[in-house]
C-alpha cells in the first residue's frame, strides 16, 4: 500500500509542471557550472604555472612565492578558492599577499556558479514546490478525505508523500551529478580522480540529506494550514529566514563579536613598528662626518675607524632589522588570529541553519572556504618561521662574503678625498635573489580523505537531527490534522 | 481606476505578510546603513591618515628615489547605497614615476572580516526585498480574484479591463512605493542631521537612487501582475514569480559575468609578465591587464542590463559613482598625475643628479617644489545618467512590455465558468 502511495504522489508530479521545472532546470544548471568550472581551471592552472615559474626564477630575499594548488572539487563549491591558491610572505612587510594567480578568470562581481549556489538556491526552492501542497492541495481539492477514509495509518500516508517528492528532486540532482560529473571527466584537468571520490560521495550524501530537508520543510508548510496558498507562503517565508536571513545574520553577528581592527588601526601598528626601529636603522652621518672632519688622521686611519664604525653599524642594524621581522609579524600574526576568531565562530554557528550548514560542508569537502583558507594559512604559518631564518642567514653570509650593503652616506674631507659609509635597510637586500636550490621549500599537503571525513560526520549528524526533528513535527502535526 | 489602486492597498494592507514583510525588509535595510556607515567611518580616517602620511613622507624625504605620490579617490558616502566595482578594482594608488609602475590598492573597503563577502550596501538589500514584496504584492491579484469569483463582480460594473489591470498595478506599485518613500524620507532625515554630510550633487544622486529603486519594485509588481494573469493558481503565480528573482539575481549574474569575460579573455600572459623585472614590460602588462578587466566589466554592464536585478544593480553603481565608469576616469587621472610626476623627476635629476639614491652629510632639506598635486574628480551626473540609460531603460522597457502583455493576456481572459 505504502508503495502505491507512493507511486500516486509521483503521479502527481507527473501532471504538474513542476516535474519539468525539477527535471531540466536543475541539472542543466549543474552542467553549466562544471562548464564553467572547467574553463576556469584551465586558465588558473594556466596562470598559477607561469606564476610559480617565475617565482622560482625571481624570488628573492624580499619576498617567496607560496603556492596551493587550485582546489580541485572547484565545480563542488569555488567559495573563497580564490583566495587561498598562493600567498606572497614578505618578511619585512604586511600581511600576506595574494599575487596574480588569484585573478578569477571572470568579472568577480558575479559569485561563483557551483554545485552549492545551485542545490542552495534551486533545489532546495524545488523541492519545497513540489511539497507545499501535498497535504493542504488534496484538502482544498477534497481528496484527502479520501485518501485517510482508507486502511492506511497517517503516519505511512504522509511518510509516501514525503518519499514520493523527494524521490523527485533526488533523481533530479543525481541527474545533473551524474551530467556534471561527465563533463568534468570528459574534459579532464585532473578533478575527478581515486583520492577525490571519497569526497564525492560525502558530497552527494549531504546534498540528498539537506534535499530530505527542504522536503519536510514544504510538507511541514502544508500540515501547519489548511489552504495551498497560505503554505507556500509559509514554506516561502521558512525558506527565506533559513537561507539567507539566517546565514546572513551569523555572518553580521560574528564580525560584531568578534570584531577586527580596522585596516587603519593595523597600518599605524605597522607604522609603529617600524619608527621604533627607524633609529637604529638609520645610517649614522654625524659620526661619519665626525670622522672624516678629524684633521689629526691620516685617510688611511679614518678608513679603518670607518670600517670599524661600519661594522658595529651593521651588526646593531641587522639585529635591529631581525627583531622588526619578528614584531611586524607579530603584528600581523596578531590580525590573522583575530580574524580566524571570527570566521571560526562564523563557521561554527552555520549550523544554526542546514542551509549554511550544508554550505560549510561542501566547501570542506572541495578544499574551499575557511576550512581550506584556515589549513593553507596554518602551514604557511608553520614555513613563516624558518624562511625568516633562512633570510636572516642569507644576508649575514652574504654581507661576510662580498661586504654587500649600500652605500648610504658620502662625504669628502678637506683634501676631496671621497669616504662612503655602509648600512643595511630594506632595500639594500631587496634586489637579492635567493640562489637556485637555496631556501627552505614549502610543500602544500592537502588533507587527507580520512581528515575530513572526520570533519564532515559531524555535519552529517547534524544534518540528520534537522531532517529527524522536521520529521517529527510534521508526523505529529498530521496526526492531529483535520482533513475534512 | 484610483478606487481600484485603493482597493488593493486596503486588502494588502490587512495581510499580516506585508506588514512583516516590511519589518523584516525595514530591518534588513537599516542594518545595511549601519555597518555602511561604520565602513564608511573607517574608509574616511584611512583616507586622512593615508594624506598626512604621504606628505610627511614626501617632506623627509632625503633622496628623489624615496620621493613618491600617493592618490586616493576619497570616500565617497553613496556607497552605502553601492559599493560597485569601482571600490573593488582600486581606489589608492602609489604613483612613484621613472622607478616603478603605479600600484593600484583596494583601500576603500572595510575589514569586518566575515562581512566583508556580503555585499553590504541598499543596492543588494533592495534587489532582495523589493523583488520579494513586489512579487507578493501582486502574485494573487487576477487568479486569486478570479478564483473565488469577485473579477466577474468587479467587471460587470462597466470598468475596462485594461483599466482594473493598470488600477491593480497602481495598487500594487503604492503599496511597494509609500514604505520605500518613508524609509527614504528616514534616510535623508538621517543624512540631514547624523549622518553623512552630502552636498548638492550627492543630494541629487540618493534621490536618483530612490527613484530608481522605485522603477526596479515597479517591475516586479507587472512581472507578477502579468504572471496572475496567465497563471491559474496564485500559489503558481507566486512561486513562478520567486523563482524568476532567484535566477535573476543568483544565477543569471555569473552567466553574464562568464560570458563577459569569455568576450574579453582574462590577460593571463600579462598577468605573468606583471612580475617581471623589467620596469617598462611590467609597466605595459600592468597597462594591459587593466584594460582588459575594465573591457570586460563594460561587456558586462551590457549583458547585465537584460536581466532585472543586475540591471538595477549596474544602474544603482552607476548613480552612487561606484561604477567602473569612475574607476576608468580614476585611472586616467592616475595616468596624467604619473605623466607630470615623471617630467618633475626629470627636471630634479638634472638639477639635482648627485641626489638620485645617495644621501649626503650635511646636505640641504630635498628641493620637492612643484611637486605635481593630483586632483580627484568625480563624474558628473549627467555622464553617470548616460550611463545608466541602457540598465535604466532595459528595466523601463520590460516593465512596459509586462504590462502590455499584461493588458492583452487580460483581454483574452476567459472568465466563463469552463475558463475557470
Amino acid at each position: 500500500m505504502f508503495r502505491v502511495l507512493v507511486l500516486g504522489e509521483l503521479t502527481r508530479h507527473l501532471k504538474s509542471y513542476r516535474l519539468l521545472l525539477a527535471v531540466v532546470a536543475g541539472p542543466l544548471c549543474m552542467v553549466v557550472a562544471a562548464t564553467i568550472h572547467q574553463i576556469d581551471l584551465r586558465e588558473q592552472v594556466s596562470a598559477y604555472s607561469r606564476l610559480a615559474r617565475s617565482a622560482e626564477s625571481d624570488a628573492n630575499l624580499d619576498w617567496v612565492l607560496l603556492p596551493r594548488p587550485y582546489p580541485t572539487l572547484g565545480f563542488v563549491s569555488a567559495d573563497g578558492a580564490d583566495r587561498t591558491e598562493a600567498t606572497v610572505l614578505r618578511p619585512h612587510l604586511a600581511a600576506p599577499v595574494i599575487p596574480g594567480v588569484s585573478e578569477r578568470s571572470w568579472v568577480f562581481v558575479a559569485q561563483p556558479l557551483d554545485w552549492a549556489a545551485v542545490v542552495v538556491l534551486l533545489y532546495s526552492l524545488m523541492a519545497v514546490a513540489l511539497t507545499y501542497d501535498a497535504v493542504a492541495g488534496e484538502k482544498a481539492q477534497g481528496t484527502l478525505r479520501v485518501l485517510t477514509a482508507r486502511p492506511i495509518g497517517r503516519m505511512s500516508l504522509i511518510l509516501s508523500k514525503i518519499a514520493g517528492s523527494f524521490l523527485v528532486v533526488a533523481l533530479s540532482f543525481v541527474l545533473g551529478a551524474v551530467a556534471s560529473l561527465a563533463v568534468v571527466a570528459v574534459d579532464g584537468g585532473g578533478s575527478l580522480s581515486a583520492e577525490t571520490a571519497p569526497n564525492l560521495v560525502l558530497a552527494v550524501m549531504l546534498v540528498l540529506v539537506f534535499l530530505l530537508f527542504n522536503v519536510l520543510l514544504g510538507v511541514a508548510a502544508s500540515v501547519s494550514v489548511a489552504r495551498p496558498a497560505a503554505a507556500l507562503q509559509r514554506a516561502l517565508g521558512a525558506w527565506t529566514v533559513l537561507a539567507l536571513v539566517v546565514p546572513a545574520g551569523v555572518t553580521v553577528a560574528g564580525s560584531m563579536l568578534h570584531p577586527l581592527e580596522s585596516e587603519a588601526e593595523l597600518q599605524r601598528n605597522f607604522g609603529l613598528v617600524s619608527m621604533e626601529f627607524r633609529e637604529r636603522l638609520s645610517v649614522s652621518s654625524e659620526a661619519l662626518a665626525g670622522i672624516v672632519n678629524r684633521e689629526d688622521l691620516s685617510p688611511a686611519q679614518k678608513r679603518a675607524r670607518i670600517a670599524s664604525l661600519e661594522a658595529d653599524m651593521m651588526a646593531d642594524q641587522e639585529a635591529a632589522l631581525a627583531e622588526q621581522e619578528r614584531a611586524l609579524a607579530e603584528v600581523r600574526r596578531d590580525y590573522l588570529r583575530q580574524s580566524a576568531a571570527q570566521r571560526t565562530w562564523t563557521e561554527k554557528f552555520s549550523a544554526l541553519s542546514p542551509f549554511s550548514l550544508l554550505r560549510r560542508s561542501l566547501d570542506r569537502l572541495s578544499f574551499a572556504g575557511w576550512s581550506g583558507e584556515r589549513e593553507f594559512l596554518r602551514q604557511v604559518d608553520r614555513f613563516e618561521p624558518t624562511f625568516t631564518e633562512f633570510v636572516i642567514d642569507q644576508r649575514r653570509q652574504r654581507r661576510d662574503e662580498a661586504g654587500e650593503g649600500v652605500a648610504m652616506a658620502l662625504i669628502q674631507d678637506a683634501e676631496g678625498e671621497e669616504y662612503r659609509l655602509r648600512g643595511i635597510t630594506g632595500l639594500s637586500y631587496a634586489a637579492l635573489p635567493i640562489r637556485p636550490g637555496e631556501g627552505p621549500r614549502f610543500a602544500w599537503r592537502r588533507p587527507s580523505p580520512g581528515e575530513l571525513v572526520n570533519q564532515t560526520v559531524g555535519d552529517v549528524l547534524w544534518m540528520v537531527l534537522f531532517v529527524a526533528g522536521a520529521t517529527g513535527w510534521v508526523a505529529r502535526r498530521f496526526a492531529s490534522y483535520d482533513c475534512r | 481606476m484610483l478606487r481600484i489602486a485603493l482597493k488593493r492597498c486596503r486588502l494588502s494592507a490587512r495581510s499580516g505578510w506585508l506588514l512583516g514583510a516590511w519589518a523584516v525588509g525595514a530591518a534588513l535595510a537599516a542594518a545595511t546603513v549601519w555597518v555602511g556607515w561604520i565602513g564608511y567611518g573607517e574608509r574616511v580616517d584611512l583616507f586622512e591618515g593615508n594624506r598626512i602620511a604621504q606628505r610627511v613622507k614626501a617632506e623627509d624625504a632625503t633622496v628623489y628615489v624615496g620621493v613618491e605620490i600617493g592618490f586616493e579617490r576619497p570616500p565617497t558616502p553613496l556607497s552605502l547605497i553601492s559599493r560597485g566595482v569601482g571600490e573593488d578594482l582600486g581606489v589608492s594608488a602609489r604613483i612613484r614615476g621613472r622607478y616603478r609602475e603605479p600600484e593600484l590598492a583596494r583601500r576603500d573597503r572595510p575589514r569586518t572580516g566575515a562581512a566583508r563577502r556580503l555585499n553590504a550596501d541598499l543596492a543588494w538589500t533592495f534587489a532582495l526585498v523589493l523583488g520579494f514584496t513586489g512579487v507578493f504584492a501582486g502574485h494573487g491579484v487576477i487568479n486569486g480574484e478570479r478564483r473565488a469569483g469577485t473579477l466577474k463582480l468587479q467587471l460587470r460594473s462597466g470598468l475596462p479591463r485594461p483599466h482594473l489591470l493598470l488600477g491593480e498595478f497602481l495598487g500594487g506599485l503604492i503599496v511597494v512605493a509609500i514604505p520605500l518613500l518613508l524609509f527614504c524620507l528616514g534616510f535623508l532625515a538621517w543624512a540631514a542631521t547624523a549622518g553623512p554630510s552630502l552636498d548638492g550633487r550627492e543630494w541629487l544622486r540618493v534621490l536618483l537612487f530612490f527613484g530608481l529603486a522605485t522603477l526596479y519594485g515597479a517591475f516586479w509588481v507587472a512581472l507578477s501582475l502579468c504572471l496572475s494573469v496567465f497563471l491559474r493558481q496564485r500559489e503558481t503565480s507566486l512561486l513562478v514569480g520567486i523563482l524568476i528573482w532567484v535566477s535573476s539575481a543568483a544565477l543569471y549574474q555569473p552567466l553574464a559575468g562568464w560570458a563577459a569575460t569569455r568576450a574579453a579573455p582574462p590577460a593571463l600572459e600579462a598577468a605573468a609578465a606583471s612580475a617581471d623585472r623589467d620596469v617598462a614590460a611590467r609597466r605595459a602588462a600592468i597597462r594591459t591587464r587593466r584594460n582588459v578587466r575594465a573591457e570586460q566589466y563594460m561587456r558586462y554592464r551590457t549583458l547585465a542590463s537584460l536581466g532585472p536585478v543586475t540591471a538595477f544593480q549596474e544602474a544603482a553603481r552607476l548613480v552612487a559613482t561606484t561604477s567602473v565608469d569612475d574607476h576608468i576616469a580614476f585611472l586616467a587621472d592616475v595616468d596624467d598625475v604619473e605623466r607630470r610626476f615623471i617630467a618633475w623627476q626629470a627636471e630634479k635629476l638634472e638639477r639635482y643628479p648627485e641626489r638620485e639614491n645617495t644621501m649626503h652629510s650635511g646636505q640641504e632639506a630635498l628641493d620637492i617644489g612643484g611637486l605635481p598635486a593630483p586632483e580627484y574628480r568625480p563624474l558628473p551626473v549627467e555622464a553617470s545618467l548616460r550611463g545608466a540609460a541602457l540598465p535604466v531603460g532595459a528595466l523601463s522597457l520590460f516593465t512596459t512590455l509586462l504590462l502590455v502583455g499584461g493588458v492583452i493576456g487580460f483581454e483574452k481572459l476567459d472568465l466563463t465558468e469552463a475558463g475557470v
